[in-house]
């Protein structure tokens, strides 16, 4: 599989146009669901994800195949692009993601206020993870991959991502525990 | 929090494949609350789930990427490197680095080592550092020269705060924090011997106690001046270089002990079998 991946980058370096499109096909949904999950935003989510790959077109000869796996270097592009796009705009991550909503029709008031607060926290917490373990998390828990093949997007060992999941759920709770409300930490 | 690597996957393993949950947590009858907070962050981050993009969107994007690659594939015709393999590319451009240098002067190289991003010789000092990985083979003596690199962006960024330069030394500290991250998924991806996982063991031990008390100083002071902005930007980047330093140190940790049994570690070179 590795040697085919190869392939298929040595054949997208040379700009061959159906080696990109396979590239383009294999890591679209990803990235894609990696923007929206942090910008929540349907037109910022597309905009973002059209950049990546245009980025990919432009800097693809300049990635190594025995450096970082390609899906780690795609992500990369997709979260310096997330984090230029926050310098410009002079805000936060966090900021962006207080636009979230629950639209949940049957939801009270109350509860939808109180849902939308705690998947606030949680995505400002997402945002403090290493952008590695964010594109674990991503995958692992919003994806739903399978370890192995995060492994074999990663190219790392099922070892390895088992000890980052770990470590990137260890410290999402601890983030967590920080800014918790102090009627939470009372009760 | 202790390692709790192992239950967590018996616990997830558990779940996916709808087994007894609570049977697994009995085996860790010490550990049952923390490993039940995990679990129930997994299940909360399921619900960010994203929606799936616009089919029509997916195919326009597609044909713009093609688009670009068509147009960069015909300005590229008329770049003669852009045929040779990239080897040869790398070491030429090397060499026409190193000519460059040699011949301009290694004044300029000299004098930019102090310089600043926004100085006229900065281009120079990134492309000296760039010429370095170029010309460096040996994956140890690379991954410390990209903890060296790592070094210089953070002083940059300290020094540009200290010049009142706020803006700048935020985007210095984003650069560091790449910097870092790049080191961190070098040595993930390089193989190194036992000597080499030691030596870039202590070299990132000693880093990274200093830069954690040098941000965390710097994010106080910046506090305390009136900018709270460029203080969260600077804590910010305090907990992603953490997190990438205590990855690095983990996985240089299991590379020494998956590659090489613990009792050859502590061994001499040559020693007795």
């Amino acid at each position: 599989m590795k040697t085919s991946d190869d392939a298929l980058i040595r054949r997208a370096q040379a700009l061959d146009a159906g080696a990109l499109a396979e590239l383009y096909d294999r890591h679209f949904d990803g990235i894609y669901r990696y923007l929206f999950t942090r910008v929540r935003h349907h037109a910022d989510a597309e905009d973002l994800t059209e950049q990546v790959f245009l980025k990919m077109v432009d800097s693809i000869h300049r990635y190594r195949p025995r450096g970082v796996a390609f899906s780690s270097w795609l992500y990369r592009i997709a979260h310096n692009l997330l984090v230029d796009r926050y310098r410009r705009a002079g805000r936060e991550p966090m900021e962006l993601t207080d636009q979230v909503r629950d639209v949940r029709p049957h939801a009270d008031p109350a509860a939808l206020a109180q849902h939308s607060e705690e998947r606030r926290r949680l995505l400002a917490a997402v945002n403090r993870l290493t952008q590695e373990q964010q594109q674990v998390i991503t995958m692992r828990f919003i994806d739903n991959l399978a370890v192995d093949e995060i492994a074999r997007l990663m190219r790392r060992r099922v070892g390895a991502i088992h000890s980052m999941q770990h470590r990137a759920l260890a410290s999402l709770y601890r983030f967590l525990l920080e800014t918790e409300p102090a009627e939470a930490r009372r009760a | 929090m202790p390692d709790l690597t192992r239950p967590l996957q018996e616990c997830l393993a558990a779940m996916d494949d709808k087994h007894n949950l609570q049977e697994v947590l009995r085996r860790y009858p010490a550990d049952r609350d923390e490993l039940i907070a995990l679990l129930r962050l997994s299940v909360d981050l399921g619900a960010l789930e994203a929606p799936a993009a616009d089919p029509a969107f997916r195919l326009r994007a597609r044909n713009r990427m093609l688009a670009a690659a068509t147009h960069r594939r015909q300005a590229r015709r008329w770049n003669p490197l852009a045929v040779l393999p990239r080897p040869v590319v790398r070491v030429a451009y090397a060499g026409a680095l190193a000519a460059a240098l040699l011949v301009g002067g290694l004044t300029a190289a000299a004098g930019s080592s102090n310089s600043l991003p926004g100085d006229p010789l900065y281009g120079v000092k990134l492309g000296v550092e760039r010429a370095q990985l170029a010309t460096t083979f040996d994956s140890a003596a690379r991954a410390q020269l990209e903890l060296q690199i790592a070094d210089a962006r953070l002083a940059e960024a300290q020094r540009l705060f200290a010049a009142g330069r706020v803006n700048d030394g935020v985007r210095g500290m984003a650069q560091y924090d790449t910097a870092v991250t790049q080191f961190h998924q070098s040595i993930a991806s390089t193989a190194l011997d036992v000597r080499a996982v030691d030596d870039l063991s202590r070299s990132m031990d000693d880093r990274a106690a200093r830069a954690d008390a040098s941000l965390k100083a710097l994010a106080g002071t910046l506090a305390a001046g009136g900018d709270p902005e460029a203080a969260a930007a600077v804590t910010r980047t305090r907990s992603h270089v953490d997190q990438a330093w205590s990855g690095s140190k983990q996985d240089l940790q299991s590379r020494g002990s998956v590659s090489h049994p613990g009792d050859q570690r502590t061994k001499p070179p040559g020693g007795a079998p």
